[in-house]
């Protein structure tokens, strides 16, 4: 088994090579919003390095959001074209559950929340259960859903859920894992006071953890499908108009100064800012 | 030669296997226009999430129909702008993983020059006949022939190319302001007659019949140039609404919200026809068009014009240019009106060409939105 996983659902990007139940080699970079840019050359080069070839490649595992719109795309086109051109499984992982693994494996225990900035004053965020005991046969999932909501409204669910708990849970630390801005920190903090934990790391994703993920899927035979897989975004498309020409039905254009992929998106969650196109 | 197309520059996603640039074997496309239309256009983020869930269904169905295996292919071509840069992106991804996974080249596709080489195209009945004795030559038996003359006209552009060889495109003139595409599209919406605008109109006009016209529309010749302007014959269309609402109501409306109503009331039919404001708009379009590419053409002594992109489809402007052109021995060659709208036959032909002349691209190739022709500067 030689499988490369790779997330590219935030500015962060990473990609990982396992072969048997080992990872050969990992790469963790800063993309920005040049995602499918740096991508190839990198694989390319990731493969060479280890005297492999993409023909070599028996599984592929990909992160599937929430995050950047485009960014998500580009690892969910990447991942079910190789799939789809080499016929190999597909494994799909969302990118907070990889997140809460990552945590979980570098030894946080308790109520775990993964975060992510959506833009607009929202993170896109889940709650997991880290225990010392965990059972890796049980597909790793948030307790409940996958939601979008500003820090705020975050801080004030979880004093709510710890009050109808135990009276000693209204102590117990909550952590926090992944990516925020300085104003999430601060909300959630005023939220939650002491209380709130937060991962004190330099950042990133690590595909390993992808893998890892991709490894037990593999093992209880959860493979996705390369032709139906879909993102998840968690947020409907916002219908932009442009006020160029002012009929009911405007017709718009994209902006000039968007000759870049990256320049049309927003903050990390963010998605195109470009009006509708003329056909 | 098999090269695989990918077009994902807007909200169409097409998959096509075309052999030596002209041969197609496959051409798949999957259109979100039902989507997109109670939008008033293409809605970017919705379109990018169509591509995704698309592009690995129209690749299956494009090598299935073609009976392709992945060893018979030589290049993957796919089109890296003009277009929207989240569709451009999901394509041009594709494509890079593919020639990754294959070990095949890239090759980075300018759309527009695409709409261009769709005439080199054809279909499966001219094909047998048409293929050279020497397999090595350059040129077919009924290709266009150089040096040509285009008129690329689209929602988004208008432009008069003059084109010596392959890949040699030097500018003669362009829109000033709306695009040919995007002046239908609006005057269109002013008449009440949806989207988009260039089939729409088309229909309308021939209900107005042979017969005398009573609108006739001011044509903006801009002496002296090749260059196009179309925004002031909407406003004259728009004038020529309000000035019949102004008669019926004794007195003009106030207010941005008047533009609501327009469409609604001209279809209604009060005293103007739509049919005949739709012939005249069209008129006055296919007149300047026909009448600035005929004397251009002249003028570089081209004997072949071609005629690119979705307007292209427009078969008054197409009869109107042939009958134009036809005197002065002059022919007018335009791909079949399949092939006129976006499609990725036409990326795998110019991926050919471009081969031919030993391009390829790399993986850190990027989308490029507003990318344009590649025009040398001569005049
Ligand atoms: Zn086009």
């Amino acid at each position: 088994m030689v499988m490369l996983a790779l997330d590219t659902s935030t500015r962060y990007a990473s990609v990982a090579l396992v072969r048997e139940r080992e990872l050969v080699a990992e790469l963790t970079w800063q993309a920005g919003q040049r995602h499918s840019n740096d991508l190839f050359e990198r694989l390319n080069w990731l493969l060479a390095a280890h005297h492999l070839t993409p023909v070599d490649l028996t599984a592929i595992a990909v992160a599937t959001g929430p995050g950047s719109f485009n960014g998500v795309r580009v690892a969910l086109a990447t991942a079910k074209s190789l799939s789809f051109a080499l016929s190999l499984p597909l494994y799909a992982s969302p990118t907070l559950d990889i997140i809460a693994w990552g945590a979980a494996s570098a030894g946080a225990t308790g109520t775990l929340y993964a975060l992510l900035e959506a833009g607009r004053g929202q993170v896109y965020t889940a709650r997991y259960r880290s225990d010392r005991e965990r059972q890796t046969a049980e597909p790793w999932k948030p307790l409940s859903g996958y939601d979008v909501l500003t820090p705020g409204e975050l801080a004030q669910r979880i004093a709510a859920e710890s009050l109808v708990g135990q009276s000693e849970q209204q102590e117990q630390p909550v952590f926090f894992c992944g990516e925020w801005s300085p104003a999430t920190q601060a909300a959630l903090a005023a939220g939650l006071g002491t209380r709130a934990r937060f991962a004190a790391a330099v950042g990133g994703r690590r595909a390993s953890w992808l893998a890892e993920l991709a490894l037990q899927q593999a093992q209880r035979g959860e493979v996705s499908d390369a032709l139906s897989l879909e993102p998840l975004y968690l947020r409907r498309p916002a219908i932009t108009k442009s006020t160029k020409f002012a009929l009911p039905s405007q017709v718009s254009q994209i902006s000039q100064d968007s000759d870049r992929a990256g320049d049309n998106e927003s903050a990390p969650g963010g998605e195109e800012t470009a009006d509708a196109l003329h056909r | 030669m098999r090269i695989l197309g990918i077009e994902s520059s807007c909200d169409e996603t097409g998959a096509a296997i075309v052999e030596d640039g002209r041969i197609i074997r496959a051409n798949v496309v999957a259109s979100q226009a039902s989507i997109h239309e109670r939008y008033g256009g293409v809605v970017p983020e919705v379109a990018s999430r169509h591509q995704l869930s698309a592009i690995i269904p129209v690749l299956e169905t494009a090598l299935e129909q073609a009976g392709t295996r992945w060893d018979d292919l030589d290049a993957i071509a796919v089109t890296y702008g003009p277009g929207l840069a989240g569709s451009l992106l999901v394509g041009l991804t594709a494509a890079k993983a593919l020639a990754l996974a294959r070990g095949l080249p890239l090759l980075g596709v300018n759309h527009l020059e695409a709409h261009i080489y769709a005439n080199w195209l054809r279909t499966e009945a001219d094909n047998a006949a048409a293929r050279p004795a020497d397999e090595s030559s350059e040129d077919w038996p009924g290709d266009p022939r150089f040096p040509l003359l285009a008129l690329v006209i689209s929602g988004a552009h208008s432009e008069l190319v003059y084109i010596p060889q392959h890949g040699r495109y030097e500018l003669l003139g362009q829109t000033r302001d709306d695009a040919a595409g995007e002046a239908f599209d609006k005057v269109s919406r002013l008449l009440g007659l949806g989207y988009p605008g260039g089939p729409a109109i088309e229909r309308a006009a021939r209900e107005a019949g042979d017969g005398k016209n009573p609108y006739r529309l001011p044509r903006a010749w801009i002496r002296d140039t090749y260059d196009f302007s179309f925004s002031g014959l909407k406003t004259a269309v728009l004038q020529l609404i309000e000035g019949a609402q102004a008669d019926a109501n004794g007195g003009g409306e106030r207010g941005a919200s008047r533009y609501a109503r327009k469409g609604a009331e001209v279809a209604e039919g009060g005293s103007l026809s739509v049919p005949h404001i739709a012939a005249a708009f069209q008129e006055a379009v296919v007149d300047v068009l026909a009448t600035k590419t005929l004397r251009a053409a002249r003028e570089l002594g081209v004997r072949q014009v071609l005629l690119a992109g979705g307007v292209a489809a427009n078969l008054a402007l197409r009869e109107r240019l042939t009958a134009a052109l036809a005197p002065h021995d002059i022919a007018l060659r335009c791909p079949p009106v399949a092939f006129c709208t976006d499609n990725a036959a036409m990326i795998a032909a110019t991926g050919y060409f471009h081969l031919r002349l030993g391009e390829r691209s790399g993986f850190d190739l990027d989308v490029r939105p507003n990318l344009q022709l590649p025009f040398v500067v001569t005049r």
